[in-house]
């Protein structure tokens, strides 16, 4: 029975329909013939072009690798209410990192790619910096606190 | 000989050290912090001692607790392989005091190399040429202020007890210099406890052209030619390669001498490598490297020497096995080194599991790493993840192997930077060699565009197939029973979680 899946990178998402070994994306013309390979890997046969993936799944997303490079999916059931991770106003850790530095107070006028706040993960120094100029809402963080992609550092007006 | 080592490090090197011990019988300890108990290396060496948690200033820093691991397992040497303590002379002097090899150059030497005024001293006075520089009177903001003023901006500001890349800076004009210090300061005290800084000219678009060196405890000093390590990211290096493409036979010549003169003023021993920056055929002193380097396996891999036996049998106090006239490259070879970080968001390090890792292989293909499919990889450690060397009669058959490797190349369940070198090899100046040490970063953009369309398409429908395979639980209907290999793609599933 075909099922509709929702699949987006982050950047983009495509409607994507799945019936058994043959899927179609709207918007684009012709199948896509998905096939295990006997080596683990994964044939997709697309207007007589066949590529060759390899595929995992993770706890809250599914990884592909094709040609050496790899990308994260989201995929959602088309019906369900879930939406993908909106862009907002909140600046998070891309990693799990401890802060350096801070260099905003709530009230601060920044100009785009000023640094707000500097973790620090692996030796190594990552300056997180304005997106555009604005005026910072609230700042949650502080120096020397180990902190999780989820958690958000900096608010921006 | 020796006959039990411990290896005070992790990763691809411990596994790489490991690997000669037992060619040669000798025994090795492994030991390993909290995050590090089930990693490659604790599982391939004889025996294994835990040092503490995963911090590795608590682990593999933590100098008590090594040595006494070492007096534990009754272990005669210890190889630091590279980072951590391998240029650490108080670790070193301290092993030479309880009667352990250190594996490595004498305490004395890693300390005098060890400081970079120091070690420009040492070699200019031998007539190696240096970059021209200035050591601050003080440390105090001023002084430092003063120094740059002195060598003239552009300058570099260095940490004296440096390496990698941390705590140095570029300044171009005097605006810069006092945000540049207090960056320079806080990062050498963090990666080095040292937050001591000096200022050297800064050579523009230069190349950076290293020589590896072995010597004996006998009196003999050979190098081992040249390696190109111009490919690097905020001084990280990410390619490497050997011959250099650009050396002329008559820079070669000098080049090597002078590295070679530079180890014989210092008293050097074991293996090590010199580093110089390079202006067409000038070349400036910039820093000796008493240890193993991570580039090593390119300069293996073009004269045949094994680096790591070679550091064995001169730690013991054997001669060398061979003269300057028995070494020859043969050929050519690159390294291209895989780190979890994400090319597209401003080489991020990444964390993640390693859902599924597969080594490449082939003719001309040594693939040095120290994960496997199923580990974790951390926040605590440095984000290599692997190093691919490939190697060939020519320059172009070992870049087409290297490329060849880096596509079948699989790991998944984290980004990484495959993508990126696979756009460098690719790229038409690398490979004609017209290249510098800031070139990744005037050409970003060239290394970074996200995959075409169609390779996402594919994708697309394959994340749709396995979510729908995920959510139905059961057999899938593109499988036709047992496959012939029992690998099943299927079979990786577990139950639904979204």
């Amino acid at each position: 029975m075909a099922a509709q899946w929702r699949v987006s990178n982050g950047q983009r998402e495509w409607l994507v329909t799945v019936d058994g070994t043959s899927v179609t994306v709207e918007g684009v013309d012709g199948e896509f013939v998905v096939m295990p390979r006997p080596d683990g890997r994964w044939s997709i046969t697309h207007a007589d072009q066949v590529s060759t993936a390899s595929a995992a799944r993770a706890d809250q997303s599914i990884w592909t690798e094709m040609d050496g490079a790899g990308t994260e999916w989201q995929a959602h059931p088309a019906s369900s209410r879930a939406r993908h991770r909106v862009v907002d106003d909140s600046i998070r850790s891309p990693m799990s990192a401890t802060v350096v530095s801070v260099h905003v107070t709530a009230g601060s006028a920044v100009a785009e790619g000023d640094p707000l706040v500097v973790v620090e993960a692996m030796k190594m120094e990552m300056p997180l910096r304005a997106p555009s100029a604005c005026v910072v809402k609230a700042v949650h963080c502080q120096v020397g606190e180990l902190v999780q992609p989820t958690t958000v550092l900096v608010e921006l007006e | 000989m020796m006959r039990r080592v411990l290896i005070a490090n992790r990763g691809e090197i411990a596994l790489r050290i490991i690997r000669a011990c037992r060619e040669m019988g000798i025994r090795t300890v492994a030991v390993y912090s909290e995050a590090d108990a089930d990693a490659p290396h604790v599982m391939a060496a004889h025996d294994a001692v835990p040092i503490g948690p995963p911090a590795a200033a608590a682990s593999y820093l933590n100098v008590p607790a090594i040595l006494d691991a070492a007096s534990r397992t009754e272990a005669d040497a210890i190889h630091p392989g590279y980072g951590f303590l391998s240029e650490h002379a108080g670790f070193a002097r301290r092993c030479e005091d309880r009667g352990l090899m250190f594996i490595g150059p004498p305490s004395p030497v890693i300390e005098r190399m060890g400081s970079k005024t120091a070690a420009r001293a040492a070699v200019a006075q031998a007539g190696v040429p240096v970059v021209p520089g200035n050591t601050p009177k003080s440390q105090e903001a001023a002084d430092v202020l003063d120094s740059l003023a002195r060598v003239g901006y552009p300058a570099l500001l260095k940490a004296s007890a440096g390496g990698g890349g941390k705590g140095m800076r570029i300044v171009r004009t005097e605006a810069e210099a006092a945000e540049a210090i207090d960056a320079a300061r806080r990062e050498a005290d963090r990666a080095f406890a040292d937050g001591t800084l000096y200022v050297e000219r800064l050579i523009e678009r230069p190349r950076h052209i290293e020589v590896q060196v072995l010597a004996d405890g006998h009196g003999s000093t050979v190098h081992l030619f040249e390696r190109d390590c111009t490919l690097q990211r905020r001084h990280q290096k990410v390619i490497e390669e050997s011959p250099g493409p650009t050396v002329t036979p008559a820079l070669r010549e000098r080049i090597t001498q002078a590295a070679v003169a530079a180890c014989r003023a210092v008293g050097y021993v074991n293996a090590g490598t010199i580093e110089f920056l390079v202006s067409g055929e000038d070349f400036y002193f910039l820093e000796m490297n008493t240890r193993l380097q991570v580039e090593h396996p390119v300069t293996e891999a073009v004269t045949g020497i094994d680096l790591v036996r070679a550091q064995l049998l001169v730690a013991s106090g054997e001669r060398l096995p061979f003269r300057q006239e028995d070494l020859t490259m043969r050929g050519a070879a690159v390294e291209c080194r895989v780190y979890a970080e994400d090319p597209s968001a401003n080489f991020l390090p990444q964390t993640g599991l390693l859902l599924r890792y597969r080594e490449p292989q082939g003719p001309g293909v040594r693939v040095d790493a120290g994960v496997r499919e199923g580990q974790e990889i951390t926040v605590h450690y440095d984000p290599m993840v692997a190093k691919v060397i490939t190697s060939g009669e020519t320059r172009d058959i070992a870049w087409a192997r290297a490329a060849l490797a880096l596509r079948g190349f699989e790991i998944l369940g984290l980004r990484h930077n495959i993508p990126f070198l696979l756009a460098l090899l690719g790229h038409p100046d690398v490979r004609a060699g017209r290249i510098h040490t800031r070139f990744i970063e005037e050409h970003l953009a060239d290394f970074t565009a996200p995959a075409g369309d169609d390779a996402a398409l594919a994708q697309v429908a394959l994340a749709a197939v396995m979510a729908d395979a995920a959510m139905s639980g059961s057999a899938s209907p593109g499988r036709a029973g047992e496959t012939a290999t029992g690998i099943d793609p299927w079979s990786t599933f577990g139950p639904v979680a979204w």
